[in-house]
């Protein structure tokens, strides 16, 4: 059970964002994916989940080919994401925020919506009590009750992954996730992280900070202009001279 | 309990203020005419409410949704002596019917080539209508539509109209506390987001205008037995045009606000002077209110709620400038 | 055959006006990523004062007025365009829904200054006949007058730098912002020129098919048309998109019902709005 991406192209017009970029996520496994600005790391998570179209190359999930299946029905059968800016509705309260992130395990039809049958309120009652747990875990019940627009950033960015995990993914993609969190923060994430790869969830993580990787990651790639540079464990990277050029920035002149 | 109650605190307020207004105007026979009038434009901004306040789809076609309706009920009914009820399934199917493919077939783009699809439609309705011969009446339109039968006085077509208005809002309140609801919340503000929940967009925006097709039919299909004349002047573009007004004055988001701008434009256009000066009053009207309250007056409780809480602490204020910038640069990139 | 290549012939007459029109829907769509209803509304605006100017006072005068009015109700929707952009966040919906707002109050303006007759004025008496086909001068002078706006259009958008600011703060308003790209000025004078360009896109409706007061949004959507008929982003396409339209409206005028002909503009803005590019399913091609 895994995710394999397979030589995938992805242009924008003349720009080459990814060129022959492969690689394997297992599910249980944490793989970060570094590189420098602009390297292609958030498109490389647009087009798994299908937000971009590639040029060429597959990729399937659990064996299955992606082809054509739009981003929504891929998010439904269980890879969620975040996005590097959080994407907030400012005057969303964090608890109803979570709470769009069960869209697939929702089940609710228009139908349902509408006429509000038993059966739809005895869900609605479950989907809350799971909201709870899911903030709880991510030491957010604090802040059940505010507006996203008034919380700072780390506690949104907090948000948007409780909203992703609330989905029960078997493949979680973060980018960069940590980006503006305090170290208590930091804990509660890697913490979590560690507790859903144990639970079975693959875990793709875009990172700048190399001392969370570290404690985090399994394996690691380093993207350059596009292309795969390096793959390894953290330590095996951090020891190469070409990840030293391309991530002390020397290449992004 | 506490949370049916917050569910269904606009349908309470309504059915409130409604007892009271049956109460002083039933034996008023003009009073009762204005009252009819306004449930049915209620109706009809209820359904801009329900595709432009819920989902963000701006159809500048919703009198054509309405005509629609109104046609089918006034064919079936003044033409084959076929029951209103005949006609009330057929106006509640046929708008629904026409707008579900039109919002697929379109909305895989985006909103704003969905905002030109709808005024296509209304355009190519209006001209359908006027070359559709005897079939539609031409230019004349179709007149002698008859009463409904369950409601030949006037006090009675007032609690037929008005009950309509209310299972609308009932289903409305529904929806907006449901998943279907919260998924078309999120789109209406950033589509990605909703992408990214696993929502099938063109699915949820197609259905949510396929309903308030539906409920602008049915509007309709009240207007055709009320007025007893349908025409391709009667419920025209600007119709469309005056039930967004209805709807942005009194807040499009909100279960109430449609039925409170209908109420008061209504009463607005009784004084108006000609029917030609008319569209210098909508028109100039929505763009004021686009202006000056993009809520409407439903949004000025929350502004008045939020100037009440400025009194807070610097530390938030600071918080939130820190976030609105964020949001600001999403937007941009 | 003469028949077909009469029709055709007025059909490129018609097709030059509402690819005038394309003209002002394009350029406001890559300055401001919106569209502007009320574009037909100030062709039928400077038409009807281009014809009761004209007619009391002289043509050449009441074509002057008739365009100058047109770029004054553009500048009010630039600056409504302005106020809004500072509450609304730059959605552009609602931009659509106050230009529809503002469609309707031109119209209902129009209809109570101008009244309900048919606003039309064909000068010219005689038929060129060019082997056979007859041709109205006026199809010279609309041809003509399209290729020069084609061109100034061209030269403006592509030559000079304000069309290098507007095409850049099109694309990222932000980006423009920092590079001190006064982008709100530029939007507003993307409105001037769009209301300059209707303008003179009704007096050449006015003096080809003419129009009446309630022409607006029919002549909206026909530009509208033309502009996306072969994609939005360029003058030019979208000149030729709207001779494709008259010619195929004319046509089917000619041997149809000519009421019912008035659909195919709608009908080629429906077929391209479905079947378009970027009409495939997901939000591909937005910056995720
Ligand atoms: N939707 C898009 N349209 C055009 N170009 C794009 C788009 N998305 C990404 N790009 C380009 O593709 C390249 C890779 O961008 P990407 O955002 O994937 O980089 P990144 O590694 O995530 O960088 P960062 O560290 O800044 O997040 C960049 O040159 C970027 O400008
Ligand atoms: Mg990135």
């Amino acid at each position: 059970m895994s995710i394999e991406v397979e030589k995938i192209d992805v242009r924008f017009g003349g720009v080459t964002a990814l060129q022959d970029v492969g690689l394997t996520l297992q599910r249980g496994e944490v793989l970060a994916v570094i590189g420098p600005n602009g390297s292609g790391k958030s498109t490389l998570f647009n087009a798994i989940t299908g937000f971009v179209d590639i040029a060429s190359g597959s990729v399937a999930v659990d064996g299955k080919d992606m082809a054509g299946i739009p981003a929504a029905s891929r998010i439904a059968s269980g890879i969620s994401r975040t996005f590097q800016t959080p994407r907030i509705n400012p005057a969303a309260t964090v608890e109803d925020s979570v709470l769009c992130g069960f869209h697939p395990h929702a089940r609710i039809s228009f139908w349902e919506g509408l006429l509000r049958p038993p059966a739809m309120s005895r869900t609605e009652a479950e989907l809350r009590r799971r909201r709870t747990r899911v903030l709880e875990q991510l030491d957010l019940l604090g802040f059940a009750e505010q507006q996203m627009g008034e919380l700072p950033m780390g506690i949104v960015r907090m948000v948007d992954i409780a909203r992703a995990m609330a989905a029960e993914p078997n493949y979680l993609l973060l980018d960069e996730p940590a980006a503006g969190l305090s170290k208590t923060e930091q804990n509660v994430l890697i913490q979590q992280v560690r507790q859903l790869a144990k639970q079975g969830v693959g875990v793709l993580l875009v990172e700048h900070n190399f001392g969370l990787i570290r404690r985090l990651a399994d394996r690691v790639i380093v993207l350059d202009r596009g292309k795969v540079l390096l793959r390894g464990t953290a330590d095996e990277v951090s020891k190469r001279p070409e990840f030293v050029t391309a991530y002390l920035g020397t290449s992004v002149q | 309990m506490n949370s049916l109650l917050m569910r269904y605190r606009s349908v309470l307020v309504l059915i409130v203020v409604l007892t009271v207004v049956t109460m002083l105007i039933r034996a008023n026979t003009v009073w009762l005419d204005t009252s009819v009038v306004i449930a049915i434009y209620s109706l009809i901004a209820l359904s801009v409410g329900i595709s432009y306040g819920q989902a963000g789809i701006l159809s500048v076609a919703q009198a054509a949704f309405a005509s629609v309706g109104a046609y089918a009920t006034a064919i079936v009914t003044a033409r084959y002596d076929l029951p209103a009820a005949v006609g009330l399934v057929l106006a509640l199917l046929l708008p629904p019917l026409i707008a579900y493919p039109l919002a697929r077939l379109v909305t895989r783009l985006n909103a704003l080539s969905l905002a030109i699809a709808t005024l296509v439609f209304g355009q190519a309705f209006d001209i359908i209508l006027r070359e559709g011969g005897d079939f539609t009446g031409g230019y004349i339109g179709l007149s002698g539509i008859p009463p409904l039968p369950f409601a030949s006085g006037l006090l009675q077509f007032h609690f037929v109209a008005w009950g309509a208005v209310l299972i609308v809002a009932v289903l409305l309140s529904n929806l907006i506390d449901s998943p279907f609801g919260r998924a078309t919340n999120t789109l209406r503000s950033d589509t990605l987001r909703a992408v990214a929940d696993g929502v099938n967009v063109p699915h949820v925006r197609s259905a949510i205008l396929a309903f308030s097709a539906s409920v602008a039919g049915l509007g309709g299909w009240l207007y055709a037995h009320h007025i007893a004349y349908i025409g391709p002047d009667s419920l025209g573009p600007s119709v469309s045009l005056s039930v967004l007004l209805m709807a942005v004055v009194g807040g499009a988001q909100t279960v109430l606000g449609p039925i409170i701008g209908a109420a008061l434009l209504t009463l607005l256009f009784k004084f108006i002077p000609s029917q030609e000066v008319q569209g210098m009053f909508y028109g100039g009207a929505l763009i004021a209110v686009l202006v000056l309250t993009p809520n409407g007056l439903m949004g000025l409780r929350t502004v008045i709620g939020r100037w009440m809480k400025s009194s807070a602490t610097k530390r938030e204020r600071a918080t939130a400038n820190v976030a609105t910038g964020v949001s600001a640069a999403r937007r941009a990139s | 055959m003469y028949e077909l290549l009469e029709f055709s012939s007025r059909g490129v007459l018609l097709g030059v006006t509402y690819g005038l029109l394309a003209f002002p829907i394009s350029l406001l769509f890559i300055a401001t990523d919106t569209v502007d209803l009320a574009v037909g509304a100030y062709a039928v605006l400077a038409g009807a004062v281009a014809m009761f100017v004209g007619g009391s006072v002289n043509p050449a005068v009441g074509i002057l007025t008739g365009i100058l009015v047109g770029v004054l109700a553009s500048a009010a929707i630039g600056s409504i365009s302005l106020m809004l952009g500072r509450r609304q966040k730059g959605d552009p919906l609602v931009l659509v829904l106050a230009s529809f707002g503002f469609a309707i109050f031109l119209e209902s303006v129009v209809l109570t200054l101008f009244g309900k007759d048919p606003f039309i004025r064909q000068p010219f008496t005689y038929f060129w006949n060019i082997g056979g086909i007859r041709i109205s001068p006026q199809a010279g002078v609309n041809v003509v007058v399209g290729l020069l706006l084609i061109a100034a259009v061209y030269v403006l958008l592509y030559r000079t730098s304000w069309g290098r600011d507007v095409r850049a703060s099109a694309n990222n308003e932000r980006a423009a912002l920092l590079a001190g790209i006064p982008v709100r000025a530029l939007r507003f004078s993307a409105f001037m020129l769009a209301g300059l360009l209707a303008g003179i896109a009704g007096v050449l409706v006015l003096y080809t098919s003419g129009m009446d007061f309630a022409s607006g949004m029919h002549l909206t959507l026909a530009g509208f048309g033309a502009a996306i008929v072969f994609g939005l982003h360029g003058p030019l396409r979208g000149f030729f998109g709207g001779l494709a339209i008259g010619v195929v409206e004319t046509i089917s005028a000619g041997y149809a019902n000519g009421g019912l002909a008035s659909l195919v503009p709608l009908l080629f803005i429906f077929l391209v709005l479905t079947l378009g590019r970027g009409g495939r399913q997901g939000p591909a091609g937005v910056r995720a």
